[in-house]
C-alpha cells in the first residue's frame, strides 16, 4: 500500500483528501502545517508528497525547492495543491512533480496520485 | 472742430458698408449727407471717408472733415495713410492676441497638476512647469542635465518590473516615429522606492515635417497603483479564502454520490448542488481573472494541442454540464497549434454557456472551425435572442450584461466575454461577433496557426 503524507493548513481539505485517498486504499499521513515537515518526512519515508504551497508561517515554494536538491528526497513526486488560479506555473516554477488546483474532482486527485505513483 | 452733433454718419455707414473711400468737395449739396445743419454751423466744405480694412475685415473709418476742397492728390495720400493705418491696427491686434493667448497658456501651464515638458531633439529642456520638477524631482535635474539618457537607466522599469531602455522612452520614441506615444507607464526607483508615472510624449513638427522637440505630459499614478495592488491581493486572498471551503464542499459532495448511488432523488439533488458548486467556482475565477487582467499579470502557458482532441474533450464536458442542449460539432480539423489549454478552454466555456443561457427557445449551439492562412477561426453559433447593434459594440466590455425587453435579468457578472476577449487578444488572436436580433448570433475567435510555445 502507498504511503501518502498530505499538508495543508485547511482541516476540511486535509479531512476530505485523507478520505478519498484511504476510501481508494492509500496509507494517509497528515500534517496541518509544514514546520518540521522534513523531519516528518525523515520518519515516515511516505511515497508521495501533497503540499499546499500557502500556508501561513511557511513557504511551500522553498519547502519544494529544499526537498528537490535533498538526494534522500528528491525521487519522492511532489504534487502542489493550491486555490490560486495558476498553481501549474507555480509547479514548474519550483521544480514539483505534479499540482492540483482547489476545488478539484474525486477523479482529478486520483489521477494525479496514480500518474506519479506510476512514474516513480 | 465740435464733434458734438456729428451725425453725417450715414455717410460713414455708407462708406463701411462700400468698404471704398469717398470724397466730395461739396459736402452741403451731397444727398448722402444727413446733417446739415452742422455743415452749416462749422463752414464744412468738404468730407472724405476712408474704410480701415484688414483682411476681408473692416476695423475702422478715416473720416476727414474740412473747410476747405480736398484735392484728389491729398486724397490718394490720404487713402495710402488709411491702409498704413489698418496695417497698423491689424499688428496691434495680433500682438494683444498673442500676448492674451501666452498669458493664458502659461497660466494653465504653470497651473496644471500634471507635468509638462518641453525638450529639444536632444533632451535638453526647453520648458517645464513647476509640476513637472514636483513630480520628477531629481530625474528633473537629470533631464535637465541631459543624462537621463546615459546614466542610472537601469532605474526605470516597466510595469512588469523590466528595465526601461533608454531608446524605449517615450520622448526617444517620439522623436524616432515622430507619432505620439500615448499612456506609457514608467517606474523610477529612487532609494528602493518605486514612483510611477503615467506620461504621453507628442512630437512637434515643422513645416517639412521634421520632429525639433517633443512635449510630454507627466502625471504622478504612484498612489493609484499602490490601491490597485492592494485590491488585487484583496481580490486574490478572497478567492484563495472563498475556495477553500468550496474545495471541501465539492470533494464532500462527489464522496455521498458515491455513496447514495443506487438512490435516484440523491444523485439528481447532489448533482445539482456539484454544478451550483462549479458555478461559484466559476464566478471566483471570474474575479480573480479580471483583476489580474487589469493589472496586467495575465500569463499565458502554452502548449502545442491538436483541436480536434481538444475540442471532443470540451464538447464532452460542456454538453454534461448543459444536457438541454445539444452541442453540435461541425467541420473540425485536425491540426496541432500552440495555445494555453486552460484558458482557450475557458473561452470556449464562456461562448458555449453564453449562447445556451441568451437562447432559452432553441435546443443547440453549433461548434465549428476553419483554417485561414495563418490562423484557425472557432466559431460558436446559437439561434437565441441575438444582440442589438448598440450592444454589439460594449458586449467585449468589463461588467457589460445585455438587457432584453422583456427584462429578463441573466446571470452572471457580465465578465466573461472581457476576460475572453483578453485571453484571445493575449494569444495574438482575435475576438468578434456578428448577429441578427431574434436570430442568433454567432461569436467568433482566431488563434494564429503557429507552433512556437514561447511566443
Amino acid at each position: 500500500m502507498s504511503k501518502i503524507l498530505v499538508c495543508d493548513d485547511d482541516p476540511g481539505v486535509l479531512e476530505v483528501i485523507k478520505i478519498i485517498l484511504e476510501e481508494n486504499n492509500y496509507e494517509v499521513i497528515t500534517a496541518s502545517n509544514g514546520k518540521g515537515i522534513q523531519k516528518m518526512i525523515a520518519q515516515t519515508k511516505p511515497d508521495m508528497l501533497f503540499l499546499d504551497i500557502w500556508m501561513p508561517g511557511i513557504d511551500g515554494k522553498e519547502i519544494t525547492k529544499l526537498l528537490k536538491r535533498d538526494a534522500q528526497f528528491k525521487d519522492m513526486p511532489i504534487i502542489i495543491i493550491s486555490a490560486l488560479n495558476d498553481t501549474k506555473d507555480i509547479a514548474q516554477e519550483v521544480g514539483a512533480d505534479g499540482f492540483l488546483s482547489k476545488p478539484f474532482t474525486i477523479t482529478d486527485l486520483l489521477e494525479v496520485v496514480e500518474n506519479n505513483l506510476k512514474k516513480k | 472742430l465740435s464733434l458734438n452733433g456729428l451725425k453725417p454718419l450715414i455717410l460713414n455707414g455708407r462708406i463701411a458698408f462700400g468698404k471704398e473711400p469717398y470724397l466730395t468737395n461739396d459736402v452741403l449739396h451731397d444727398k448722402k449727407v444727413s446733417d446739415k445743419l452742422w455743415i452749416k454751423k462749422h463752414k464744412i466744405k468738404s468730407f472724405a471717408g476712408y474704410p480701415l480694412i484688414l483682411g476681408d475685415n473692416l476695423t475702422g473709418l478715416l473720416t476727414v472733415f474740412s473747410e476747405n476742397e480736398i484735392r484728389p492728390h491729398t486724397h490718394e495720400t490720404l487713402s495710402l495713410v488709411a491702409d498704413s493705418l489698418a496695417q497698423g491696427i491689424g499688428r496691434l491686434q495680433v500682438k494683444e492676441a498673442l500676448t492674451n493667448s501666452e498669458q493664458q497658456y502659461q497660466t494653465i501651464f504653470s497651473t496644471l497638476t500634471e507635468g509638462i515638458v518641453l525638450q529639444g531633439t536632444r533632451g535638453e529642456i526647453l520648458a517645464a512647469n513647476s509640476s513637472a520638477q514636483k513630480i520628477l524631482q531629481s530625474n528633473f535635474a537629470e533631464m535637465k542635465n541631459n543624462s537621463m539618457n546615459r546614466n542610472n537607466w537601469t532605474n526605470y522599469i516597466h510595469e512588469d518590473g523590466s528595465p526601461f531602455l533608454a531608446k524605449d522612452f517615450p520622448f526617444a520614441q517620439a522623436l524616432k516615429t515622430k507619432e505620439a506615444q500615448k499612456n506609457i507607464i514608467i517606474g523610477i526607483i529612487k532609494n528602493y522606492q518605486t514612483t510611477w508615472l503615467l506620461t504621453n510624449s507628442i512630437p512637434l513638427k515643422d513645416s517639412k515635417g521634421q520632429a525639433y522637440a517633443v512635449a510630454s505630459s507627466f502625471q504622478d499614478i504612484t498612489q493609484q497603483k499602490k490601491l490597485e495592488k492592494q485590491k488585487d491581493e484583496f481580490i486574490s486572498i478572497a478567492s484563495h479564502e472563498l475556495k477553500t471551503p468550496l474545495t471541501t464542499i465539492k470533494s464532500f459532495t462527489e464522496i455521498l454520490k458515491m455513496q447514495f448511488q443506487k438512490e435516484e432523488k440523491a444523485q439528481y439533488y447532489l448533482g445539482k448542488m456539484n454544478r451550483e458548486i462549479d458555478r461559484l467556482t466559476g464566478l471566483v475565477n471570474e474575479l480573480l481573472d479580471v483583476s489580474k487582467i487589469q493589472s496586467g499579470g495575465l500569463t499565458l502557458s502554452k502548449d502545442l494541442i491538436e483541436i480536434n482532441e481538444f475540442l471532443k474533450e470540451f464538447i464532452e464536458d460542456i454538453q454534461a454540464a448543459y444536457p438541454n442542449h445539444k452541442i453540435i460539432a461541425q467541420s473540425i480539423i485536425k491540426q496541432y497549434i500552440a495555445f494555453d489549454r486552460h484558458r482557450i478552454y475557458e473561452v470556449l466555456t464562456n461562448l458555449v454557456s453564453n449562447a445556451i443561457k441568451y437562447s432559452p427557445k432553441s435546443d443547440k449551439v453549433i461548434l465549428s472551425t476553419e483554417e485561414r492562412a495563418d490562423k484557425i477561426i472557432f466559431k460558436v453559433k446559437d439561434f437565441g435572442i441575438g444582440i442589438t447593434k448598440r450592444d454589439k459594440k460594449r458586449i467585449f466590455d468589463p461588467f457589460f450584461q445585455a438587457q432584453t425587453t422583456i427584462r429578463q435579468s441573466y446571470s452572471g457578472l457580465g465578465l466573461g466575454l472581457h476576460i475572453a476577449k483578453e485571453i484571445v487578444l493575449k494569444h495574438g488572436g482575435e475576438i468578434g461577433v456578428t448577429s441578427k436580433k431574434g436570430i442568433g448570433s454567432i461569436f467568433r475567435f482566431s488563434l494564429p496557426l503557429q507552433t512556437n510555445l514561447k511566443t
